[in-house]
């Protein structure tokens, strides 16, 4: 049996995207976690060259994540500068054991965190998850069929309903979402980022991927394949 | 036929088992279609983020002009990290001139001699036009008073460097000197 990385590469239309794909080799992110230790090397030094050349590598990533916490394209903008100013004023404590986009995304993270409270200081954004569950199926949801709905869905469409779904989302389950699926983060970064234990990364992954999976049913209709009552499955011989 | 739990399968489908339990899932997942449903499932979820993600607004052109330019008003330096600071700026005593080549054996000797002199004179009220036996590449780094106690470095460029700490004596008139002489390889970079 290959991974499941590979399991999808076969087949795959033009336009699909694998979720593991745009994550790098090992070799690969070593190769990169080098080369942003020597920028902030010089950054820190004083060399603004150095800096914007950080920047100009890590500032879509962290737009992205940014954007798909806040949702709002002028928030998000304003939350990754000033992530980066940040980041400029403590070059010096940087650690390098960890990944500078690691450290970047929990700024990135934080900073979207405390933008949402301030626009909305009544909502209560650490639900429990058994509250923010209910009506969610208890399961994964399970898709039986030969072609992936999404690959005939108009893509501006997916693109709606996949934004629907993310408002529906507290802020920490979208940036699980967003952290897991469009970056690519292992769960020991997303823990780091999210400065929360390996296990509730799990957790509240699992819990986030559910709920998507309903939303994005209920929005998408039949061209998305009704999830399924698995009552005889219960993880049970 | 046992399957494995849902977070087993998520990851599995994350790629976070080790070796053994994924060639385990691996092996349930081929032979079972509600597991693989399952997977499928998951994998979905993440192709609708990925085009999501896709059609984002991207940041303008002149996104990074814009931060360059506002760090330059907001904060025009990195926070420096806790490095020692020096005792106070470099004052030389006189005009450096170039070091003589090194004679190992003979700047112990100036150092030793150039610190009893500045404790003796600490000690002693200066006497106008007293002559200095400190060496003319001899370089003060100024002292400071902490805790009662004076500090001096002189710096010999080339040679050596010390320390002397000077601290009120027993008796209300006298100073006691502690001299800490360093060579030059233990100073680095010092000048």
């Amino acid at each position: 049996m290959t991974t499941p990385v590979q399991d999808k590469v076969e087949g795959e239309e033009p336009d699909e995207v694998n979720p593991s794909e745009h994550k790098p080799s090992k070799a690969s992110a070593s190769h990169d976690r080098a080369i942003d230790r020597g920028l902030i090397e010089r950054a820190a030094k004083g060399d603004s060259r150095a800096f914007r050349e950080l920047v100009d590598r890590h500032q879509r990533k962290a737009h992205a994540v940014a954007y798909g916490v806040v949702r709002n394209v002028d928030d998000a903008r304003e939350v990754t500068q000033d992530a980066f100013m940040r980041v400029y004023r403590h070059l010096n404590d940087f650690e390098g054991q960890a990944s500078f986009s690691t450290w970047l995304y929990r700024i990135v993270v934080n900073l979207s965190i405390d933008l949402i409270r301030r626009r909305s200081p009544r909502k209560h954004l650490e639900l429990d998850d058994r509250t923010e569950l209910d009506g969610a199926p208890h399961e994964l949801l399970p898709y039986r069929g030969d072609r992936d709905p999404l690959v005939s869905l108009e893509r501006g469409r997916i693109v709606e309903s996949v934004q629907q779904c993310l408002d529906q989302l507290p802020p920490y389950h979208r940036t699980i979402i967003v952290l897991r699926e469009v970056e690519g983060l292992s769960y020991e970064e997303i823990a780091e980022a999210m400065q929360v234990p390996k296990g509730t990364v799990m957790s509240r992954l699992f819990h986030a991927r559910r709920k998507m999976q309903r939303l994005l049913h209920d929005l998408l209709g039949d061209e998305v394949p009704s999830p399924q009552d698995d009552r005889d499955h219960e993880g049970k011989p | 036929m046992i399957h494995p739990d849902d977070l087993t399968l998520q990851s599995w489908h994350d790629d976070e088992l080790d070796a053994a339990q994924r060639a385990e899932v691996s092996t349930h997942v081929e032979g079972c279609e509600v597991c693989a449903a399952k997977v499928e499932g998951l994998g979905m979820v993440a192709r609708a983020s990925q085009r999501w993600l896709d059609a984002a607004p991207a940041l303008p052109d002149d996104f990074t002009d814009l931060l360059m330019a506002r760090l330059e008003r907001e904060a025009p330096a990195p926070v420096e990290a806790a490095a020692p600071k020096p005792l106070a700026p470099v004052v030389p005593l006189r005009p450096t001139v170039k070091a003589a080549p090194s004679r190992r054996w003979v700047y112990p000797a100036l150092a030793a001699a150039a610190a009893g002199v500045i404790a003796v004179r600490v000690a002693l009220p200066s006497r106008p036009g007293a002559r200095s036996l400190i060496p003319p590449a001899a370089v003060l780094v100024g002292g400071e008073n902490a805790g009662g106690a004076k500090v001096t470095r002189v710096d010999i460029p080339g040679a050596q460097s010390f320390t002397v700490m000077q601290l009120p004596g027993v008796r209300p008139d006298s100073v006691t000197a502690v001299v800490w002489i360093q060579d030059r390889d233990e100073l680095g970079d010092t000048q």
